[in-house]
């Protein structure tokens, strides 16, 4: 460690000082639900309400922060759907990314998310609220192959580290959210009772009760993943589209 | 005793588990609490940027974020890199 601060903490915790209502998310909240990666950029889930979007642009502008690509911030292109990039400029925060959403596919409202949300302290005391495992599980369940891994890694991890000591809710969440066809399985195994009832919501757990076929549960688990794909592409379409033509008024 | 039993009975079991599936770094970071993880975080990036890593996001085609343009114009970029440094 050398001391030096840390651009990536440093948006992290302004964006914690400022009092905009905001959770942290992708990359950088599974580091900390723990993925053991992430990415470089900073996402934010935000309340998109006029004051709190006014706050918003304060604290953007505090980091010096540039608005890149489509669209501007604005709470039509955030209720939309849309994401807003950002890069900041002010020297402690140099070159770090920045994207903010407010309604996502698949994900309860902010308010929802808000309660439900997960804290992480600092020593100084600071608290830097993210999205609950479970909402940033479904978050990621979009169309890019680098998500699907990484929804993984976290329920996995999180399997490995609690299974022995399941918390309430902890086998419901397993049964509904695990990727890994042998740990799948076994949950079915574990816990019968949360199976039946999970297996009526989710295909993989109905398949894990019928058969004893690591492969036929591969198999349903590929087909769940594929359907949530073609899901988030055709959800995407029109906001692609709404992209292009936000792009051709920019440049003309 | 069945596999789940044992399981089920052995704390001991799944730390052993967690060793054989997963790289030790992985066991760490799930060893860590949130907090920690967050403290931690700090650490990572700015190793990773004095080791001269770049915060620019990585292209990702499949991203509804990333116009047929961007893309372009950053593959156009990589080959001025890569030519400049033959």
């Amino acid at each position: 460690m050398t001391g030096l601060p840390s651009a990536i903490l440093t948006v992290i915790e302004t964006f914690a000082q400022s009092g905009v209502r905001c959770l942290l998310m992708g990359g950088q909240a599974c580091w900390i639900h723990g993925s053991g990666q992430g990415s470089k950029d900073v996402d934010f889930a935000v309340l998109a309400e006029p004051s709190n979007i006014e706050q918003l642009h304060t604290v953007l502008t505090s980091l010096e922060a540039e608005n890149i690509a489509v669209p501007p911030l604005d709470q039509e292109f955030l209720d939309a759907g849309l994401a807003v990039h950002f890069r900041c400029r002010r020297q402690d925060a140099a070159g770090i990314r920045v994207d903010v959403m407010s309604k996502m596919r698949g994900v309860d409202s902010f308010e929802d998310l808000w309660q439900r949300r997960a804290i992480a302290r600092l020593s100084t005391g600071l608290e830097v609220n993210l999205l609950s495992l479970r909402d940033l599980i479904r978050a990621k369940k979009t169309q890019r192959d680098k998500d699907w891994p990484m929804i993984s890694l976290l329920v996995s991890g999180h399997y490995l580290k609690n299974g022995n000591d399941p918390g309430p809710g902890d086998p419901i969440f397993w049964l509904e959210e695990l990727r890994d066809a042998e740990f799948l399985r076994e949950a079915v195994l574990r816990f019968p009772a949360a199976a039946q009832e999970a297996a009526s919501r989710r295909a993989p757990v109905a398949v894990a009760l019928a058969s004893s076929s690591v492969e036929d549960i591969r198999r349903s688990l590929r087909d769940e993943e594929e359907a949530e794909r073609a899901a988030d592409r055709a959800y995407w379409e029109p906001l692609k589209k709404q992209l292009e033509e936000l792009r051709r008024r920019k440049h003309d | 005793m069945t596999d789940i039993e044992r399981l089920d009975s052995d704390p001991a079991a799944w730390q052993a588990r967690a060793e054989s599936l997963l790289e030790p770094e992985q066991v760490y970071w799930l060893s860590l609490s949130m907090d920690e993880r967050l403290a931690a975080l700090g650490d990572i990036f700015r190793d990773f940027q004095l080791m001269g890593g770049s915060l620019d996001p990585d292209p990702d085609p499949q991203s509804p974020f990333w116009s047929r343009e961007e893309l372009e114009a950053f593959a156009r970029t990589q080959g001025a890199a890569l030519q400049t440094k033959e």
